[in-house]
């Protein structure tokens, strides 16, 4: 029997081999044709670039945080949240703090991301309020203090030099996290201003966000995520602006 | 669920984005598919091809906010003449879901053709159809920007 002649190239191959969903037996037959036929090859090589350009221009979009309006859609409605909300504010109660009710983050591009930054605002406002105990270990254990969070989350926590904004390390403290363990660094200026790098690695996700603003209202709180770690940097004490440079700083610092 | 569609929102305002044309804002298209998807949630079912599910809903509130704009009158919109928002005007409502699904979303023509609800036959030609016209203005190509 003779080999069966390759069946004609048809328009339908011609978009499949372009997207990628050409059945692997056509590949050859597919290939040899556009050898063959110049036109085709240009068309297959536009619609290649085509599709670059489509893709490079709403690209950036991904990256764009999400309105809350949109964000908040599909959250559970007043039955669900209502509770928590009141945990919270029970929890600030008792942390000395009052009523103090909404922590909720003012950009959301993630749940997660709402949700840490949210849980950095709150560890922001119960403990650099401290007096006696901002911290669980202080710097003078710097070392110490590293070793033991890296382990507890295990990840390489560092603490970024913030002497460039004014700020030392003033020590850490291990924090529960929704699912999992969480740390917060404590950072002090001259005139007693405090500013906070909280890590939560739960909240790392594969798609790096880059710095975002996170909550407009004291705490208020600067973001990141990266497929290691959630990090979020907030201050009551600081203006949007300085505390936009000391995240950038600290950015700049753990991501290199 | 509610989770694995909120990690779906940026892709959901990427095509919309895309696919949006003027007088129709690309977040309301995002809020009104999901809203639609909180409603039918509400059901025991679960998703196995969520995304799949989610921009078949959009597809349905596209058509459904298309029909109270003019369609016709869209090349010559007001967007700035060779933006993308523009060259996409000058294709049909069908063709341009059909090219942003599977140049954005990466999606199968089977998946395509099970989001828009058609048979992958004219899911074929119109992606051959918006391609070719497209084609025709990578002569412009300088001219091609990004838009809001």
């Amino acid at each position: 029997m003779r080999p069966a002649r390759p069946l004609p190239v048809g328009e339908a191959e011609l978009h499949a081999y372009v997207d990628g969903q050409l059945a692997h037996d056509r590949r050859a037959a597919v290939e040899a044709w556009l050898a063959a036929h110049s036109e085709d090859a240009e068309r297959v090589s536009a619609y290649r670039l085509l599709a670059e350009q489509w893709r490079a221009a709403y690209e950036p979009v991904l990256a764009e945080p999400v309105p809350r309006a949109l964000a908040t859609v599909l959250l559970p409605r007043a039955v669900s949240r209502f509770p928590r909300r009141a945990a919270i504010v029970a929890a600030l109660a008792t942390a000395g703090l009052g009523a103090w009710a909404l922590f909720e983050a003012d950009h959301v591009p993630s749940s997660a991301a709402a949700e840490m930054v949210r849980r950095a605002a709150i560890a922001h406002a119960v403990y650099a309020t401290e007096v006696e105990h901002p911290v669980e270990t202080w710097a003078g254990a710097k070392a110490q203090l590293l070793a033991w969070l890296s382990e507890r989350l295990s990840m390489k926590v560092d603490a970024p030099d913030l002497g460039a904004a004014g700020l030392s390390l003033m020590g850490g403290r291990l924090l529960p996290g929704d699912k999992a363990a969480a740390a917060l660094l404590m950072y002090e200026g001259a005139s007693g201003q405090r500013v906070t790098l909280y890590w939560g690695p739960e909240y790392r996700q594969a798609q790096e966000t880059g710095l975002q603003f996170g909550r407009r209202d004291a705490p208020r709180v600067y973001y990141w995520l990266d497929d290691e770690c959630g990090y979020a940097v907030a201050s009551a004490d600081l203006t949007q602006q300085d505390l936009q440079r000391v995240a950038r700083l600290a950015r700049d610092q753990l991501e290199k | 669920m509610e989770a694995r569609i909120a990690e779906l929102i940026p892709r959901l305002r990427r095509y919309a984005r895309a696919l949006s044309i003027s007088g129709l804002p690309s977040d309301g298209l995002v809020r009104a598919t999901l809203e639609r998807a909180g409603q039918e949630l509400g059901g025991a079912q679960t998703r196995s091809d969520l995304r799949g599910w989610l921009f078949g809903l959009m597809h349905d509130v596209y058509v459904r906010s298309l029909a109270g704009i003019e369609e016709g009158g869209l090349a010559n919109d007001g967007s700035p003449p060779g933006s993308f928002e523009q060259v996409i005007g000058e294709l049909t409502a069908g063709q341009r879901e059909v090219f942003l699904l599977v140049t954005l979303e990466d999606m199968r023509y089977d998946e395509v053709a099970r989001a828009l609800n058609v048979p992958i036959g004219t899911v074929m030609s119109r992606l051959s159809r918006a391609r070719e016209k497209l084609r025709l203005r990578l002569t412009s190509q300088a001219r091609l920007r990004a838009s809001k």
